[in-house]
């Protein structure tokens, strides 16, 4: 049964059978995770499942590069990634002479690595604003959260994602964004205090919480 | 065991004091310090409620961001990815689904085409409702329509064109130039392409059309105004180097793809 391979096997097996089903079993382990993270980097359902095809199209157009140096999740959120992000460029480059919208953020006074933006920021976020058709199902506090995470510069969400929601270690996430540990450390780092200054209205109300669940 | 934070603070030696310790407590939240490490850190928490503090804000943030819901597919790809890999061969391209918009893009370039060598002969005969034509590079200047085709050789053809049917009509040649997108005087006639500047020369100009335009840069008109319906033509305007619109605006759809528009009305995309 294919459900017993692991990942790795998985792709050697297909690579030698070319057998349809294994090709299928990978995407089934596969395609919620990521369009999930898809989701959360892109905030748009129908992109999201635009990466999930392409992801899994390109993977099978590269699997003979795939060598075991990493694990093979980290290979295909790899390529997942590079997908989200050029489709954020192609954003911006659409929208360049078109609407930008402002918000200026005056409790955001931390800035991070590379050219994100600092102190009380002017940032563009039209893009990064929610589908309000795809909110209606989400709770409020989803909701907050969700909308400060798109806050975050891509970079340093996209380490957020990967870490607190997909689970991938350090070392993972560094082969993913094709940066070092010390990158990765540094995004996360920032992030996480950026993230924790526009949840900061609601902060302390659902920390105490949180950390009682997870007690309980 | 790379990174900076860690290289501050290698195994064997201490971790004394708040301000390291809460350098290393992402690390520690994450699970990614060494066992040294994580003990020194561990011992200095046992006795600091502040560091526990710090620690307790950043596990709360990865509850939260872990709580929220996962998204999931509406629909299973694997059996239609699987058939779109199978009947493009084992290591043949694969169309993705997405390139749909590519496809219509394609087939829309086409239609400009022919739009750009069959509209002139038609637009000839009488369209007060030239567009202008906005010159790549060129600030949002327009130039004279009757020099934007595709290339020199067909500006030569529509004016064969032009002649042919004023000899037939016995009518004055339909004035189709303006002196600037902006003006709001009467139309000036102005028919000058050699001063259609910023371009390459079209491979397939004559010489002698050459030495009279030796810039001529490669323009389309496009007149079809109701045929401008979605965002995909729209896109595939953008990607040609001169676009003109005359017509209503199709549900703020210029706008939305940055297009402007000048006194008249006119809509151009300028590149």
């Amino acid at each position: 049964m294919n459900l017993d391979l692991n990942d790795e096997a998985l792709v050697e097996k297909f690579r030698q059978t070319k057998d349809k089903t294994l090709f299928k079993s990978l995407v089934r382990r596969y395609q919620n995770r990521i369009y999930n993270a898809a989701y959360r980097m892109l905030g748009n359902k129908e992109e999201a499942e635009e990466v999930v095809q392409d992801t899994f199209i390109k993977m099978h157009q590269s699997l003979d590069k795939f060598r075991n140096q990493a694990s093979f999740a980290a290979w295909l959120f790899r390529i997942s990634h590079n997908v989200s992000i050029d489709r954020l460029r192609a954003r911006r480059r659409k929208n360049k002479s078109g609407f930008v919208l402002f918000s200026f953020n005056p409790l955001s006074t931390l800035g991070g690595d590379g050219d994100e933006e600092r102190g009380g920021v002017v940032q563009q976020v039209a893009d990064e604003r929610p589908d309000p058709q795809q909110e209606i199902d989400l709770s409020e506090e989803s909701k907050v959260i969700e909308q400060s995470l798109r806050l975050l510069p891509e970079n340093q969400r996209a380490v957020l994602i990967l870490h607190d929601i997909e689970g991938f270690s350090y070392q993972d996430i560094a082969e993913i964004i094709g940066a070092n540990i010390g990158t990765v450390r540094s995004r996360l780092h920032y992030g996480r205090q950026k993230l924790k200054e526009l949840l900061m209205p609601y902060y302390f109300d659902t920390k105490t919480k949180v950390i009682e669940n997870e007690r309980t | 065991m790379s990174g900076p934070e860690k290289m501050q603070f290698p195994d064997g030696e201490g971790i004394e004091g708040c301000e390291q310790v809460r350098e290393l407590l992402h690390d520690f939240h994450d699970a990614e310090l060494s066992a040294w490490q994580r003990d020194s850190v561990q011992s200095h928490l046992d006795g600091c409620a502040a560091c526990r503090s710090s620690l307790g804000e950043i596990q709360s943030l990865a509850a939260l961001l872990r709580s929220l819901p996962r998204q999931e597919m509406t629909r299973d790809f694997a059996d239609v990815l699987a058939d779109q890999i199978d009947s493009s061969g084992d290591r043949g391209r694969v169309l993705p689904f997405n390139a749909t918009p590519a496809l219509i893009g394609v087939a829309a370039a086409a239609c400009l085409l022919v739009l750009a060598f069959s509209i002139p002969h038609l637009s000839n005969s009488g369209s007060v409702h030239s567009p202008q034509v906005a010159k790549s590079g060129g600030e949002g200047q327009f130039v004279d329509p009757a020099t934007s085709e595709a290339t020199v050789a067909e500006v030569k053809q529509n004016e064969e064109m032009e002649q042919s049917i004023e000899r037939l009509t016995e009518a004055s040649p339909v004035d189709q130039s303006y002196s600037t997108s902006t003006s709001s005087s009467p139309p000036v006639p102005k028919v000058v392409p050699e001063k259609v500047a910023e371009a390459k020369k079209p491979e397939s100009v004559p010489p002698a059309v050459q030495e009279k335009a030796p810039d001529m840069v490669a323009l389309h008109r496009v007149e079809s105004a109701p045929a401008i319906q979605d965002k995909e033509q729209v896109q595939l305007l953008a990607n040609e180097a001169v676009v003109a619109f005359d017509g209503d605006e199709p549900d703020n759809l210029f706008s939305q793809m940055g297009v402007g528009t000048d006194e008249d009305g006119l809509y151009a995309i300028k590149l």
